[in-house]
């Protein structure tokens, strides 16, 4: 032990950095509700969803420069995934021989259950003990790390963002940048009071950022040169190739991937493209939408182990392919465009609701928009019974479907998944693919509101008696009414509606109603054709 | 798990009827490549903007270019693959330099086990020299093809990566290079790893703030051979 | 005067004769004038208002909070309200979205599948008609006293709707329509294209993420220092004006009036001559 921990400064910090790890299990704790309204009230939060918010919309913007080019690029990259989910099956079947071909082991996964199981046995069968692994999603969405620690496999995240998330005890809040919550002060904390150095002692405090990177090298290396397994996720998979792309920027997707012995590679079924020419149109998008760049510092295209003559290398290379709920949303009518998704997280960056409450409140591996509609649908997450609170927390401003590189209509989903959550029993059971929790946030009381709304607004004569009576009895309005005053004067109704002053003016009501009569001068403005 | 398998695929075939909500385009006409009197141009300004020294040089002057380089960076320490293209660099590098030591990868890094080679690369190697296969101007990259000749870990474990690329090898982008090395028809094959490199490693992780040498090498050094105009270039 | 960029979205008929106006129904019960001013307007120029008594709202509240069945009913009533092939002018560009967008997707399969279809194709927002069907233009008569603001130029903040900006696509006809107003100078908050907050039941569902970006849309509206603030969508501007007058009471901002945009352009059209297809040969 060093002298730096004990201290008193490193004790202090120590203190505050178990702080904010029990602050985030509270909340994790808590519902939808609840999370978001922890995350509106912490300014630190705020702060840095905001700036990453307004720092990767201004970086996306900066590598769009022709919005002509931008929208032919996403007609582009909407038509590839299309074209691969029209043929998923067959690719699927296509890219398993052609993986095998090239010596790679492919394992089929329906369940989150199954995948960590697979996993787990390679491990097994290879006598490993510890894994470092690159980013993947996928394995979040599994929760794989707590299923081998689970089984005593050390289990090290070597993305920076997601080293020092798993130092914090937490979870990733963004699918891209995982520790963009914290700023520079909560990791220089964070480092110092949890990092070990190779030598065993604690790291030294700074808030420089190249200090820090520098350390969790050094910490890393160590790791990869040691582990005996290797664990990665997949940005697409080409079936003709049999080959996985990977893109990254640190340089641990690679070391992942080709230091250890033995390499796992895990994915959602739905990322497989045909061809190699279905490749460029995405990597063109995918970094740009992401992170502003127009490439990433690594792409990584793995078509086998390490040959014979080959010097370095994984030996054996997996592949894991996960459904998940994957295979129902291809089934949905409406739905079925969630699979278009390439996750560059360019929905979460323009969301107004995510830049204020940030990725944690979602209480979902995936957050944002994509995050709203996915979650729901994944086998694991409990489906809308869990998750409709999270449905519902979106303003429907669109700003996620114009960021979108693939153009999935995310309003149009999160709508959808709106009426699933509340189907009537007659919807719930007409046939068709409903999501998982169908119907289960129908309440009565809502559906009545609804009902009887329906009922004033398409009869009009009920309807011009209510607004009548609202505006006539506008001096009886209450002036508080919870939740909207909160934050808010109470709007006034007018004195008349617009119906009673069209009506006293004389406004014809239908064609037939015209008099031949006009304002005499009427046409006298108008100039040019008509 | 053969019925996993099976229950996956039967479920995917039973939603093939299922549209999705666009109309899908399959006749976009291809976007327009970059015209090729911009592509060196566009190639530098990438590659410098992500923070690589690129150093122009010829056919006949670039090991002395090496040489220079690695004696201002005083680098002790060179690995290099083995490769023909290498032997005369084995050779007279250590001549030249007097503290350098260039190692050979010619050992396979063995698997788990911390052989001499593997400890070598994390720890003594300063730089490693790799070969690209081409070089792709829309996006500022490097094509690495990986193999016993350009092990994978060459260009990514030592800390400073130099890459000799030819001009004549320069190419519009990833597209054209797809169609141009990788054509299963015409038995171009993949190799096992085939890396795109456009800059050093680095990292925004922390506050959006930008940091070389994350996990991979903290610089790239480019080799820039004008092949082309070999005759005008002194 | 300002020119407008970029193409049409969709094509355009010719200016006509006659036209149906929708109020939309939070225009009816809470900013009633603006309906009147835009009738008063458009009967100015010649143009015949119909405004059917048997509308009512949209169908959008059900419809984006999930009800389709009861939001396909009150959009039917909308259907038969404005059965005859005549363009209709909608009063907010949530509802234009709606109706031009929504409906062909809510009757689909339903038997007023083509009604729905027809009533979309020939529907406008209210800047969208001025724009791109009258092109209107304001001749300075010199009779500049807009609002009754005690200045030669009023400061007006312009606010776009999500559904307006992106729903429809029409944030350049917004910023063109307030630019041909006289004595008028535009300006936008910060943050311009974020949402305000308002999102229909997502105010009360979502009450305190609602809340919030309500909080930050007003304190950047009030940032202008604009003489009045103005929009086509009054689902937003009760929101900001809501937000901001509160915040007036606690001492963090200055309030601003709000006006429908409706209400201005009648209102410069009381102090300039208005001509309609401006520019055109």
């Amino acid at each position: 032990m060093s002298e730096l921990r004990n201290q008193p400064e490193f004790i202090e910090l120590t203190e505050v950095v178990d702080r904010e790890e029990h602050e985030f299990a509270d909340m994790a704790a808590r519902h939808f509700k609840a999370r978001a309204k922890m995350a509106l009230e912490n300014d630190t939060l705020r702060a840095s969803f905001r700036g990453a918010s307004d720092f990767l919309m201004a970086k996306r913007r900066s590598v769009f420069p022709d919005e002509e080019m931008l929208q032919a690029l996403r007609d582009r990259g909407e038509a590839a995934r299309q074209r691969s989910l029209q043929d998923l099956p067959d690719l699927l079947e296509l890219l398993e021989q052609n993986l095998i071909a090239n010596g790679i082991q492919v394992h089929w996964a329906e369940t989150a259950q199954q995948a960590n199981q697979i996993i787990h046995d390679i491990m097994v069968a290879n006598n490993a003990r510890s894994v470092v692994k690159g980013k993947s999603m996928v394995s979040e969405e599994i929760e794989l790390n707590h299923y081998l620690e689970a089984r005593g496999i050390e289990c090290l995240e070597s993305d920076m963002g997601e080293y020092l998330v798993q130092l914090a005890k937490e979870a990733p809040s963004h699918i891209v940048m995982p520790v963009i919550h914290k700023n520079k002060q909560q990791i220089a904390r964070l480092m110092h009071t949890r990092a070990t150095t190779p030598d065993g002692e604690a790291v030294p405090y700074s808030e420089d950022v190249d200090d820090l990177i520098g350390n969790a090298r050094a910490i890393l290396r160590q790791k990869f040169r040691q582990a005996d397994v290797g664990i990665s996720g997949v940005n697409m998979a080409i079936a003709e190739t049999g080959t996985l792309l990977l893109v990254e920027n640190e340089g641990n997707g690679r070391m992942s991937t080709t230091v250890p012995p033995v390499h796992i590679a895990i994915t959602g079924i739905e990322k497989v493209v045909r061809s190699l020419s279905d490749v460029p149109e995405l990597l063109t998008l995918l970094p740009r939408s992401a992170t502003g760049q127009i490439i990433t510092t690594y792409v990584n295209m793995i078509s086998g182990p390490r040959k014979a003559e080959e010097p370095d290398g994984p030996e054996q290379v997996h592949l894991v392919l996960l459904d998940n709920g994957r295979s129902k949303m291809f089934n949905h009518p409406d739905l079925k465009p969630t699979l278009q998704c390439i996750r560059c997280g360019a929905c979460m960056n323009h969301c107004p609701v995510y830049a204020r409450i940030g990725g944690h409140a979602y209480g979902s591996t995936y957050p944002g928009p994509i995050g709203q509609v996915v979650t729901p649908q994944l086998d694991s997450s409990g489906g809308l019974g869990v998750h409709a609170d999270m449905v519902n927390a979106c303003s429907l401003n669109g700003a996620c479907g114009e960021a979108c590189p693939v153009r999935i209509p995310l309003p149009d989903l999160i709508r959808k998944l709106r009426a699933e959550a509340n189907a009537p029993v007659t919807v719930q059971h007409d046939g068709k693919p409903h999501v998982n929790g169908s119907g289960s946030h129908r309440s009565l009381a809502e559906s009545l509101i609804w009902q009887g709304w329906s009922q004033l607004h398409r009869h009009s004569a009920l309807y011009r008696l209510t607004t009548t009576a609202i505006t006539k009895g506008r001096v009886l309005m209450p002036s508080k009414l919870s939740p909207w005053t909160n934050t808010r004067v109470m709007p006034k109704p007018a004195a008349s509606s617009l119906h009673q002053l069209a009506k006293k003016a004389g406004v014809p009501s239908s064609a037939a109603d015209i008099k031949t009569a006009q304002t005499p001068d009427a046409t006298d403005n108008r100039e040019g054709k008509s | 798990m053969i019925s996993a398998k099976s229950n996956i695929l039967g479920r995917l075939r039973k939603g093939q009827s299922v549209q999705a909500t666009a109309a899908s385009r399959h006749e976009l006409p291809t976007l327009p490549r970059l015209p090729k009197d911009q592509w060196k141009a566009s190639f530098m300004e990438l590659m410098s903007a992500n923070h690589a020294d690129i150093v122009e040089t010829t056919e006949a002057g670039w090991q002395q270019a090496l040489v220079s380089e690695l004696g201002s960076r005083q680098i002790g320490n060179l690995v290099v693959a083995s490769r023909a293209e290498n032997l005369p660099l084995i050779e007279q590098l250590p001549r030249q330099l007097s503290g350098l030591t260039v190692t050979v990868f010619d050992q396979a890094v063995e698997a788990g086990a911390d052989t001499a080679m593997r400890s070598t690369l994390f720890q003594q190697a300063e730089a490693g020299l790799s070969y690209a296969s081409a070089a792709l101007a829309e996006t500022g990259s490097l094509a690495l093809v990986t193999g016993p000749q350009e092990p994978r870990t060459l260009s990514l474990v030592p800390p400073l990566s130099i890459v000799v690329v030819r001009e004549s090898t320069l190419l519009s982008g990833v597209a054209e290079l797809f169609e141009h090395s990788f054509d299963k028809q015409q038995g171009q094959l993949l190799p096992t790893n085939l890396v795109l490199v456009s800059g050093p490693s680095k990292t925004a992780d922390i506050q959006q703030t930008l940091a070389y040498g994350a996990h991979g090498p903290k610089s790239l050094l480019i080799l820039w051979v004008n092949d082309l105009h070999a005759e005008s270039v002194g | 005067m300002s020119q407008l960029a970029g193409a049409p979205r969709r094509p355009y008929p010719p200016a006509p004769q006659r036209i149906y106006l929708m109020g939309t129904c939070l225009v009816d019960s809470f900013y009633p004038q603006a309906g009147m001013d835009a009738i008063q307007f458009f009967q100015q120029l010649g143009i015949e208002v119909i405004f059917p008594q048997a509308q009512t709202c949209c169908g959008q509240p059900a419809w984006n909070s999930g009800y389709e069945a009861e939001a396909r009913a009150v959009a039917r009533q909308q259907l038969r309200a404005f059965a005859e092939d005549i363009p209709v002018v909608v009063m907010m560009g949530s509802c234009t979205g709606m109706m031009h967008h929504e409906y062909p997707r809510l009757f689909a399969g339903e038997p007023e599948e083509q009604a729905a279809c027809g009533l979309a194709k020939r529907t406008y927002e209210f800047s969208e008609f001025l724009i791109r069907i009258l092109n209107v233009g304001f001749h300075d008569i010199g009779k500049t006293n807009l609002s009754g603001v005690d200045s030669p130029v009023i400061k007006v903040a312009l606010h776009t709707s999500c559904s307006t900006r992106r729903g429809m696509g029409l944030a350049a006809e917004h910023q063109a329509l307030v630019d041909r107003l006289p004595g008028v100078q535009r300006v936008e908050p910060e943050r311009v294209t974020e949402c305000c907050g308002f999102g229909g039941t997502f105010a009360v569902k979502q009450a305190d993420i609602s809340a919030a970006m309500a909080h930050d849309k007003a304190m950047a509206m009030a940032a202008t220092g604009a003489d009045l603030m103005t929009s086509a969508d009054c689902g937003c501007l009760m929101n900001i004006s809501g937000t901001m007058q509160l915040l007036e009471q606690q001492g963090q901002c200055q309030a601003m009036p709000v006006k429908h945009l409706a209400t201005l352009v009648w209102e410069a059209a009381q102090s300039s001559r208005v001509v309609v297809q401006e520019g055109e040969a």
